[in-house]
């Protein structure tokens, strides 16, 4: 029972870097501000569409009516606003959170109209958990300012490495690999059970997916046509599939497993991309599978480039220039 | 993600423009609203059901009519319509429907030229 405590305990409650949770917050901000931004004015557009399509759900599902277009906007712009505090870690402990609610808010509004992008739940569900922990405690402007507040105490910061910044890496993992695994149950719990994984089903989608587009003139994918005849190629992508989404918990059980399996459903989302045209941007940037790797070397070569600069700076204040007196 | 069973034969709403000559044109989705091919997509089939697929005929037809000032085809009627097809077939290359119903059908309203237009067409 001790060992099966303890083994539970160092799964869930390892020992990580803060600067793994700090990476992963600023990279997922940057990915959600540019998410948002760029889809700033069709998102307007969203919200002015006829009250006719409006079905609340999600973090709007109090809503009675639409919200006007300009309190939208206001929303909007103050997400954007509390998305640059949370990248840079200002004030985290309230924008952290204020932004956190935000992009809920943001989200299931634009899913309240009729088509519910369930590929943004990971991204919302990542940010809510990077909002309501230490996200920030680590290359951050409340970091920064907190080091000079103890430095003039002469006091010293609390460990950088420890299971506080452990545990929200995990849920993050964990939160990933339901989406996924939920996926592989909604197949097998449906009509078709196991035999989902023959490739008829997956080219029937594809094929669903083609023709719609097709009849409401936008660009089915050259691909689908050239793999229909194909069964063989569906099934082995079917069945793939279906290990990666039914094996995703494993990822959770061992460090490496879980590095394997990220680069697994990686590539599944670059496939569907491929034979379907359809592009699930937060997967397809690999951001979502960004907490199964060491995040925090992402910005190894921008600390080199730090150390080299800073280096330098020395050497030339070291050595006198000619004719310099010291 | 894609649990779905699909069948052998799909049924979807279409935008259909016909010209004078009485050629049918597909229209792309974005003439009926924002927010994605999905949401779109979403939002004419919700019409057809609702039996309200004139309003979404009538936005169609107002957006067409703005190309009247470009080099687009002049087409002068729009259709909303379920088109059913065989999968196979529409694989095979045959992109005929097995089934149509028409929901709606309205004109294209005139719009008066631009005064460029004008000038680099006559």
């Amino acid at each position: 029972m001790h060992t099966l405590t303890n083994w539970l305990s160092q799964l869930w409650f390892p020992a990580m870097p803060a600067t793994r949770l700090a990476a992963i917050r600023i990279a997922t901000g940057l990915f959600a501000f540019w998410y948002v931004a760029q889809r700033y004015s069709m998102l307007l557009g969203v919200a002015a569409t006829e009250p006719f399509y409006f079905q609340p759900l999600g973090g709007v599902w109090w809503l009675r009516q639409p919200l006007s277009v300009g309190a939208f906007e206001a929303i909007m712009v103050v997400a954007l606003a509390a998305n640059l505090a949370f990248i840079a870690g200002w004030r985290y402990r309230i924008s952290g959170p204020l932004y956190g609610v935000l992009l809920l808010v943001l989200l299931s509004y634009r899913n309240s109209w009729t088509m519910i992008y369930h590929s943004d739940n990971a991204m919302v569900l990542h940010i809510l958990i990077l909002a309501f922990t230490g996200a920030a405690d680590a290359w951050s402007i409340d970091a920064w300012l907190q080091s000079r507040r103890l430095a003039r105490k002469a006091e010293t910061a609390k460990p950088l490495y420890d299971w506080h910044y452990g545990w929200p890496v995990q849920l993050i993992c964990a939160v990933t690999v339901s989406g996924y695994f939920l996926a592989a149950i909604a197949k097998l719990a449906g009509d078709l059970g196991w035999w989902w994984t023959s490739g008829e089903s997956l080219r029937g989608q594809v094929a669903a997916d083609a023709i719609r587009k097709a009849l409401l003139g936008a660009n089915p994918p050259e691909l689908a046509f050239f793999l229909y005849d194909h069964l063989w190629i569906f099934a082995l992508v079917g069945v793939a599939s279906m290990l990666v989404e039914l094996g995703a918990p494993l990822a959770l059980l061992d460090r490496r497993l879980g590095m394997f399996w990220a680069l697994n459903a990686f590539a599944m989302h670059w496939g569907i991309f491929f034979v379907m045209g359809i592009t699930f941007r937060y997967q397809l940037a690999g951001l979502i599978f960004l907490a199964f790797f060491p995040a925090e070397r992402l910005a190894e070569p921008i600390r080199r480039l730090f150390a080299s600069v800073t280096e330098s700076e020395k050497s030339t204040l070291a050595s006198p220039r000619m004719g310099e007196v010291r | 993600m894609f649990s779905a069973r699909r069948g052998e034969t799909y049924t979807g709403q279409t935008l259909i423009g016909i010209d004078g000559e009485g050629s049918r044109t597909r229209l792309p989705y974005t003439l009926a609203g924002t927010g994605g091919f999905n949401q779109v997509r979403r939002q004419i089939r919700a019409k057809v059901r609702n039996k309200r697929a004139p309003e979404i005929c009538e936005t169609v037809a107002g957006r067409v009519a703005q190309w009247k000032r470009s080099s687009r085809p002049r087409l002068r009627t729009v259709q909303i319509v379920t088109a059913t097809h065989n999968v196979n077939a529409f694989f095979a290359g045959d992109r005929t429907a097995l089934a149509e119903t028409i929901h709606a059908a309205c004109e294209v309203p005139d719009v008066q030229p631009l005064a460029g237009y004008n000038r680099e067409n006559r």
